[in-house]
């Protein structure tokens, strides 16, 4: 099966790159189709945690794009309570079958540093973080550090 | 002359085998070929005969069987006239194939009969001189060896034939932007593949990869054989006349590109059948895989699908394999049929196909590149036979709503229906014959149509001769749970009505229909708005 051979290539890939921002990846061994790994991201406030996602990948991929979700709750106007995301390099609309899971976790890991106001998923968080930054980043902080998972040592 | 007995002896004695059905017993026999003559007067002889033999070997065997001198047979296989010193197995020519003798009548004779003669020897000379001007392959060469021995032959009037050639180069040149023309011998071989399909840089590659593994790949025409193999194979190019459909063609230049055999009527011909003044070539491919079944055995060209000898990797998979489909993008995307199949499958299942009014119902390159439209849609036939059948059935339903058609309503039924368009009342003929109201889509009524779940389809009216209980009529019905299961679990899209199902994801609904393709929202069941998108994007 097409999405078998690629995603076994594209694991040992990126397992290979020792990404610092991804990594812990889990995946079982009876479904490669479920990847769950850790995000770590730099900018504040995020860096004060690490959020733990699962990438599920369809059986027609990479004819159809993998769905992410967050796992561990995150304080995030891209983000919705549900751990539901919306990046535009997996949106149906968008998606190409040479994309590759890198390229999906570099956008991922990009919008996390980055959050996009102007295309929310939840439009309170949003308003905070244009109109009022100082209390978007003291509320998330204080969010990631109660909720979100303990950050690699190195 | 010892040799011509031994000949004609072996070949009756065959004849005596097979006619007891002993023939393919022996084993001695068995790698022998039984091919089938056409002569220009409309005979049909069958002939054994032994791959190590030449054409000459065949003229002689021919002979008595047509009751001519041997000298007088001229053999045309694949658009070319064979040369003598040619043998057979160089000529790709597999079990129960058909070759067509042309007998030349009394070449001394009339005027009009020796210029058309050597009109035609014209061709086949200018093709030898075409052959001994190459040097590139090992096989090639061997063959100019054997093309100088014919040119030296004293029959053939060198004179002559240099005079009526003197339009041939103009002709020939034409090709000579494809490299490889020139080592071309017969339409069937690989150099001919690589002159139609190859440009420069990927020769340049082949004739690489092969200085480091001679082991290598050849390319070759890919076809789908429907019958008996229902699948891929290797093909050959043939040739036949146009006009009578008789393999008794011989080419006034090769073809060299695709153009030159997929569309009717690019190069020209002489038909030697007698009575046939045919002058154009009708190219067909056949499959390799399979013993021949007759002269209308011809499969399909699958011309974006090839021998991988660059060892491109998929596009999906990353894996390099062999044969793979070359989309005809400015890019040549390249993906291996595995990953075509999943593609073309996981598009079907969404109705994703693309209608376009040329080419029918069918894909782009995957990456979505422009002008990468898939012009042969056999290439579909790769997805199986069920799938195959519904793409044939899809593409004509959504041909039949392009053109303002309607589907037949009725469960079950489908047929598409173009009816006039200020008529509401619309009869499916040819289909099941139910009457339906056009604009509803539910059994045809007088006067306005009544919201979704009214009468329905088989809801008798009051002129019923039993007094049912119409809920209980309703609960009664064939189909029930199936539509009941279809009006619990989807949403019509506003705009064309089709059943959409939500299995997860954002309220932003994308109709499935590709020729609807409408955005509209789970939730207000109207056009998808950016309001849509801050008040209830995920519910």
């Amino acid at each position: 099966m097409a999405a078998t051979r690629r995603l076994q290539k594209e694991l040992a890939d990126i397992r290979r790159s020792g990404i610092k921002s991804f990594r812990d990846i889990q995946v079982d061994e009876s479904n490669i189709l479920t990847w769950q790994g850790l995000i770590v991201p730099e900018n504040p406030p995020y860096n004060k945690g690490a959020f733990r996602i699962e990438v599920n990948f369809p059986a027609e991929y990479p004819f159809k794009p993998p769905k992410i979700n967050f796992k561990t709750k995150i304080y995030h106007p891209n983000v919705d309570e549900k751990g539901q995301v919306c990046l535009p390099i997996i949106s149906a609309e968008n998606w190409k079958p040479a994309t590759k899971t890198d390229q999906v976790i570099e956008a991922l890991i990009n919008l996390v540093n980055e959050p996009e106001p102007e295309h929310p998923l939840r439009a309170d968080l949003a308003e905070d973080y244009t109109k009022d930054r100082k209390k978007f980043m003291k509320n998330a902080e204080e969010f990631t550090k109660k909720n979100s998972e303990k950050r690699p040592a190195d | 002359m010892l040799q011509y007995l031994l000949n004609l002896f072996g070949g009756l004695w065959h004849i005596i085998l097979t006619m007891f059905g002993l023939g393919q017993a022996k084993p001695a026999v068995s790698t022998q070929l039984e091919v089938f003559v056409r002569t220009n007067t409309g005979e049909k002889v069958s002939v054994c005969l032994d791959p190590s033999w030449t054409v000459q070997q065949i003229k002689t065997t021919l002979a008595p069987k047509l009751k001519r001198n041997s000298h007088d047979i001229r053999i045309i296989f694949a658009g070319k006239e064979l040369p003598d010193n040619m043998v057979i197995q160089q000529c790709d020519l597999g079990n129960h194939s058909f070759l067509h003798a042309v007998i030349v009548v009394a070449k001394e004779d009339g005027a009009a009969n020796s210029t058309s003669d050597s009109a035609g020897k014209g061709t086949t000379i200018s093709h030898i001189n075409e052959i001994s001007n190459s040097t590139s392959s090992p096989a090639v060469e061997k063959k100019i060896a054997t093309s100088k021995e014919i040119e030296d032959k004293p029959h053939c009037s060198t004179n002559e034939v240099s005079e009526n050639c003197a339009i041939q180069p103009t002709e020939v040149r034409n090709c000579q932007d494809f490299p490889s023309t020139k080592t071309a011998t017969l339409l069937c071989d690989a150099s001919t593949v690589m002159a139609i399909q190859l440009t420069e840089a990927e020769l340049k590659a082949i004739n690489e990869l092969k200085s480091v593994d001679g082991s290598n790949e050849r390319p070759y025409f890919y076809v789908y054989c429907s019958k008996p193999c229902n699948s891929v194979q290797v093909g050959k190019l043939r040739v036949r006349c146009a006009l009578c459909k008789q393999g008794t063609l011989t080419l006034h230049r090769d073809p060299c590109n695709w153009q030159d055999v997929l569309k009717e009527g690019q190069i020209s011909g002489t038909c030697e059948t007698v009575g046939c003044n045919g002058n154009v070539a009708e190219f067909f491919f056949k499959c390799r895989a399979h013993e021949t079944s007759g002269e209308d055995d011809s499969s399909v060209a699958l011309y974006l699908v090839r021998a991988n000898l660059p060892a491109i990797p998929c596009l999906a998979c990353t894996e390099v394999s062999s044969p793979v489909v070359v989309f005809e993008c400015e890019d040549a995307h390249v993906m291996c049929l595995d990953c075509f199949v999943t593609y073309c499958v996981s598009r079907l299942n969404e109705r994703q196909f693309t209608r376009n009014l040329e080419i029918g119902y069918t894909l782009p390159c995957p990456i979505g590149c422009q002008d990468s439209l898939i012009r042969e849609v056999h290439h579909f036939k790769l997805m199986g036979d069920n799938n195959y059948e519904r793409y044939q059935r899809w593409g004509a339903e959504e041909a039949v709503l392009a053109a303002g058609g309607v589907l037949c309503p009725y469960p079950g039924c489908g047929q598409g229906i173009i009816a006039d368009e200020d008529c509401r009342r619309v009869v499916c003929v040819g289909g099941c014959g139910y009457v339906f109201c056009k604009l509803c889509l539910q059994g045809y009524h007088i006067g306005e149509c009544e919201p979704e779940g009214g009468g329905g389809p088989n809801f008798v009216g009051g002129s019923g001769t039993f007094a049912v209980d119409p809920t209980r009529a309703a609960g009664s019905r064939w189909d029930e749970a199936s539509s009941l299961a279809i009006r619990v679990t989807t949403k019509p899209c506003p705009k064309c009505r089709t059943p959409t199902e939500r299995d997860g994801g954002c309220m932003h609904m994308v109709c499935t229909r590709s020729s609807c393709n409408f955005h509209w929202c789970w939730v207000c069941q109207t056009e998808w708005t950016r309001e849509c998108m801050g008040a209830h994007w995920f519910g």
